[in-house]
């Protein structure tokens, strides 16, 4: 009995994935399905990579989001709020001005090498200012952000890649078929990876002092924690762009429901992720058929309202 | 003052390859020319021309006219390393952030402005004359045929109209022979950038106007496609629409390559789509790929190129 709610969602997020896999603009509905060759052909080319694809990246960033929260000890952080991802974006772009065939494998490298030199500098800062409030730390990484971003700006301005930049950051998911996504895999291990070794995540996030004294090498699982984060963040940002706020509004809510406890919640989180980023990919799909509003885009509009939400609640509880 | 123009009026026109020196040191006087500011006065065969309107590039290298600034960023990767290298041209900037200083400094007679630098034309019109003569989609008799009024244009203030002519002439031309080459046929008008390939109606839909083709994405005459013309599209859309043809620019291509380099990512990208295998443009290999530079120069002689492109892939199928 104590399992009927993970199982009920379970089921939701399933009924979601049939949707998605049955929304498009190439005639295949369950009949076709089984007697037509040619929609069966289109169903594994485009519909079951997007969804996948869906599912997979919206497990990385919320997974990532979790992580983050825990090793900075903040709510508000996720690969978007820290300057993570606009880190990823810059390896990418000098990538792809150093070496313009590189493949899709080498871009992800540079965007992970990023990624986790920009979590790096973030926490580097982070130690370096006095007031450590839950809405500051966000702030200075939105900043920082904005610096790395505005970076790339320019390199991509000079070199007339605006365009290509632009594109590239609000992809989305329109573009997904076989043969572009097998990448995300790499993150449905991270995923694992990160259940198997939840509880030390959860011990982490009591802070350094008391972990230590707990016997965990502090260290060593904020190295494995960050790398976690790089390579999600690197190969999701390749793969479909920036998702904004999903690795902070999931985790915060479930944990508002649920308490802190990083395994159990797991599996809510991802839930909750694959279900609103289907959700969000849906709206973009069928608003403006038969072109698309990118997943990204829709996702952005969400998050910022729940963000600010959130945070206002967090200054209201702070003058009580 | 005035010595110092005519001077350097002599200098240029003794540089110059194709103004055969047919007039010396004289005052040249006044040309009133329609702008899309109306009617404007400039100065007949200006010296010193800050050429900003990528447009224009290649009218005026056939008129043998060398700006005294341009925009070197937006310079096409070929046909204009003379442009690129000569050091008495200053580089104008890029319509995202113009060197302002840079275009005062060169004391410009005449600046072509307009198009990408649309905007910042009352800025540069306090520098010197600044007439807007682009092609917009917003003119009356269309893009292409404002292509034409902006070369007679420019032939009228450089005293080259025959020229003009000849170059309007062969765009006639080659639209006729486009315009007959092509049948109702569906096409897909798509832009390739990062690797991914967009509804590009909204920037190459001009060409078609002209055309007898029939646009896979024009729901009914409405303006709704280029509305969300970055929104992406999916491959199996296209599928679904099944067009006859493709015409695709190829931004990548334009921005992305590197010298010596032939780069045709879209080529790439639209023979690996494993969704078009079954598409009438695939299996009968109807792409046609616009010029590498087309994005860059999206003027006159592009236009021409482009028509004459579609009339030899059509007429080959006919």
């Amino acid at each position: 009995m104590r399992r009927l709610p993970i199982l009920l969602a379970t089921l939701g997020v399933l009924a979601l994935i049939v949707v998605s896999l049955f929304v498009g603009s190439y005639d295949i509905d369950l009949r076709s399905l089984f007697t037509d060759p040619e929609a069966r052909r289109m169903f594994f080319i485009s519909r079951v990579p997007r969804t996948l694809a869906l599912v997979l990246a919206a497990a990385a960033m919320a997974v990532s989001g979790v992580i983050m929260q825990m090793l900075v000890q903040n709510r508000f952080v996720e690969p978007t709020t820290t300057g993570t991802s606009e880190w990823a974006a810059l390896g990418v772009l000098l990538l792809t001005l150093l070496a313009p065939a590189a493949s899709p494998l080498l871009k992800m490298g540079a965007a992970s090498a990023f990624a986790f030199l920009g979590a790096m500098v973030f926490l580097f800062v982070l130690q370096r200012i006095a007031l450590k409030s839950q809405v500051i730390v966000p702030i200075v990484g939105i900043m920082l952000g904005a610096l790395i971003s505005s970076l790339t700006l320019y390199l991509a301005s000079t070199y007339q890649l605006l365009q290509t930049l632009a594109t590239w950051r609000s992809g989305g998911f329109s573009s997904v078929v076989r043969g572009t996504y097998e990448p995300l895999w790499v993150v449905g291990i991270i995923v694992i990876g990160l259940y198997l070794a939840a509880d030390r995540f959860t011990i982490a996030g009591l802070g350094r002092d008391t972990a230590t004294s707990l016997g965990l090498p502090y260290r060593r699982i904020m190295f494995i924690g960050l790398t976690m984060v790089a390579l999600a963040t690197g190969v999701t940002t390749v793969v479909v762009g920036f998702l904004p706020f999903l690795g902070l509004i999931i985790p915060n809510l479930v944990s508002m429901a649920r308490g802190d406890d990083i395994r159990s919640n797991l599996p809510w989180v991802v839930l909750s992720s694959v279900a609103l980023m289907i959700a969000c990919d849906l709206v973009g799909r069928t608003l403006v058929a038969p072109l698309e509003i990118p997943a990204t885009v829709v996702l952005g509009a969400v998050g910022a309202v729940v963000f600010v939400a959130m945070i206002l609640r967090q200054r209201k509880k702070a003058h009580v | 003052m005035t010595s110092t123009v005519l001077c350097a009026g002599v200098v240029l026109s003794a540089c110059g390859k194709s103004d055969s020196g047919s007039d010396s040191g004289k005052s040249h006087g006044n040309v009133t020319v329609t702008t899309a500011k109306g009617e404007v006065e400039v100065p007949l065969k200006p010296a010193k021309v800050v050429a900003l309107d990528n447009t224009s590039f290649l009218t005026l290298k056939a008129f043998g006219i060398k700006p005294v600034a341009a925009p070197k960023g937006l310079l096409p990767n070929e046909g204009f390393e003379d442009w690129q290298k000569d050091s008495s041209i200053k580089d104008a900037g890029i319509h995202h952030e113009p060197k302002f200083e840079a275009i005062n400094a060169t004391e410009p007679d005449l600046i072509i402005g307009g198009y990408r630098f649309g905007e910042h034309h009352d800025k540069l019109s306090k520098i010197a004359k600044t007439i807007d003569i682009a092609p917009s989609d917003e003119s009356k008799e269309g893009y292409v045929n404002a292509l034409k009024a902006q070369t007679v244009t420019l032939g009228k203030i450089f005293g080259q109209e025959d020229k003009a002519k000849e170059i309007v002439a062969a765009l006639d031309k080659s639209q006729q022979a486009a315009t007959a080459a092509t049948k109702g046929e569906k096409v897909f008008l798509g832009v390739a950038s990062a690797g991914k390939i967009d509804n590009g109606a909204s920037r190459i839909g001009r060409l078609t106007q002209p055309l007898n083709l029939k646009n896979v994405l024009d729901a009914g005459g409405k303006k709704s496609t280029s509305v969300h013309d970055n929104s992406g599209l999916a491959p199996e859309t296209i599928a679904k629409l099944n067009p006859d043809w493709v015409i695709l620019l190829d931004r990548d291509a334009a921005v992305g390559a590197e010298e010596g380099t032939v780069a045709v990512p879209a080529k790439k990208v639209v023979e690996g789509m494993e969704a078009w295998d079954k598409t009438t443009f695939r299996s009968k290999d109807q792409v046609i790929y616009l010029d590498n530079n087309f994005y860059l120069t999206e003027g006159i002689q592009a236009y021409t190129e482009a028509f004459d492109q579609v009339a030899t892939a059509f007429g080959k199928t006919g």
